[in-house]
């Protein structure tokens, strides 16, 4: 029991929230939702790239699974069922969207502590620039990737919610990777020439 | 260990994924080459930068408590709380009063006959006019009062749920 006398049902299965759910036990399906948004916000955030309707989004994705919990047959994981939707539903709001519109200003994170503003400008142009080769990668690279930092999902769960071996995983996270420090590279050596050029001057 | 050896394995070695052979092997190598440690710093700089992300998911309790908004948790249970409140309860005593008075009917009609002799001999205009209404309602059978108190009872629940709905709308 809860501090509000409700019985606790994070200890549930997937498949008996959703049973739960179905008999009309709301906090059954907040507890569902708890638990998955990271990999709805994973998937839409890895279909959509940055930008505010991200939450919009993954909020509609937790709408259309509780309309269409009747429909979930339990023959596949409630992760995965809910990955496929979540795509689906990204994949239509991207549509809606047009195409030049990538707004990547939510990228801006905390800065540590001490950082001169200099350094948090460059800082903070490095992550958008990440953030603009990270939309640039193959989908199925952004997914895995955005499953296993975002989501913080380990590498055998993003093999189940999506299907794949996990070997194939490794490989898709691998090639992101790899994909992503040639760019940061290339981001660091023109830094480094701009900070010299500024130093000589 | 070749340089390209160790390329491949450097991003497993960022996250501690490497078994200890491996991991020994590229400790050793990184020792005596410049190139594959700027790769590694790269990579533990990639690292940084996606493990930040994690911030950028919302808090779970307030993507449960905008999902629950949406779709209309708590107000549900408000309507069905409000529905089966007032305006059950005053219906309820309205059907129960009409009940009471077909069953012990004769009561009622002293009641009336009392106050139905004294009006008949001083009443006028508007006063006389209610008076026949009632005398007429004291004739009439149970079933006219049944229905009479039917009517009420639609018009109650009908009332109150339509003011409950305008509350919850509101909101």
């Amino acid at each position: 029991m809860d501090a509000r006398g409700e019985m606790s049902l994070s200890g549930e299965t997937d498949a008996q929230l959703v049973a739960r759910s179905l008999e009309g036990n709301e906090n059954a399906f907040r507890t569902l939702v708890e638990r998955h948004q990271a990999v709805v916000y994973g998937v839409v955030r890895a279909v959509l790239g940055a930008g505010d309707e991200v939450e919009d989004v993954a909020q509609d994705v937790f709408i259309k699974v509780y309309r269409g919990l009747g429909t979930y047959r339990g023959d596949a994981r409630f992760a995965t069922w809910l990955y496929r939707i979540a795509r689906n539903e990204a994949i239509n709001a991207a549509r809606r969207r047009r195409v030049d519109t990538t707004p990547v200003d939510d990228v801006v994170l905390r800065a540590p502590e001490g950082e001169r503003p200099d350094e948090q400008y460059h800082r903070d142009e490095q992550r958008r620039t990440m953030e603009t080769h990270l939309a640039q990668l193959d989908e199925h690279h952004r997914v895995v990737l955005e499953l296993r930092y975002m989501s913080e999902k380990s590498y055998a769960e993003i093999a189940e919610i999506l299907e794949l071996p996990i070997g194939t995983v490794k490989t898709y996270i691998h090639r992101a990777k790899q994909e992503l420090k040639r760019h940061l590279m290339r981001l660091t050596v023109s830094n480094d020439r701009r900070a010299k050029k500024r130093h000589e001057m | 260990m070749k340089c390209e050896h160790v390329e491949n394995k450097l991003p497993f070695y960022v996250e501690g994924d490497l078994d200890a052979v491996d991991r020994a092997g590229i400790d050793a190598h990184l020792a005596t080459c410049d190139a594959c440690r700027t790769s590694l710093a790269a990579y533990a700089q990639l690292e940084s930068f996606l493990s930040d992300r994690r911030t950028l998911v919302p808090p779970a309790s307030r993507t449960a408590a905008r999902v629950a908004g949406r779709l209309g948790f708590g107000k549900r249970r408000k309507v069905l709380r409000a529905l089966v409140s007032m305006p059950a309860l005053l219906s309820a005593a309205f059907v129960a009063t009409g009940v009471l008075l077909i069953v012990v009917g004769n009561p009622f009609r002293i009641l009336l006959d009392r106050f139905t002799s004294a009006p008949r001999l001083h009443a006028t205009g508007w006063s006389e006019a209610i008076t026949r209404q009632v005398v007429a309602l004291e004739h009439a059978n149970e079933y006219v009062l049944l229905g009479v108190y039917l009517g009420v009872f639609a018009v109650i629940m009908l009332t109150g749920s339509w003011m409950v709905l305008r509350h919850v709308r509101e909101q």
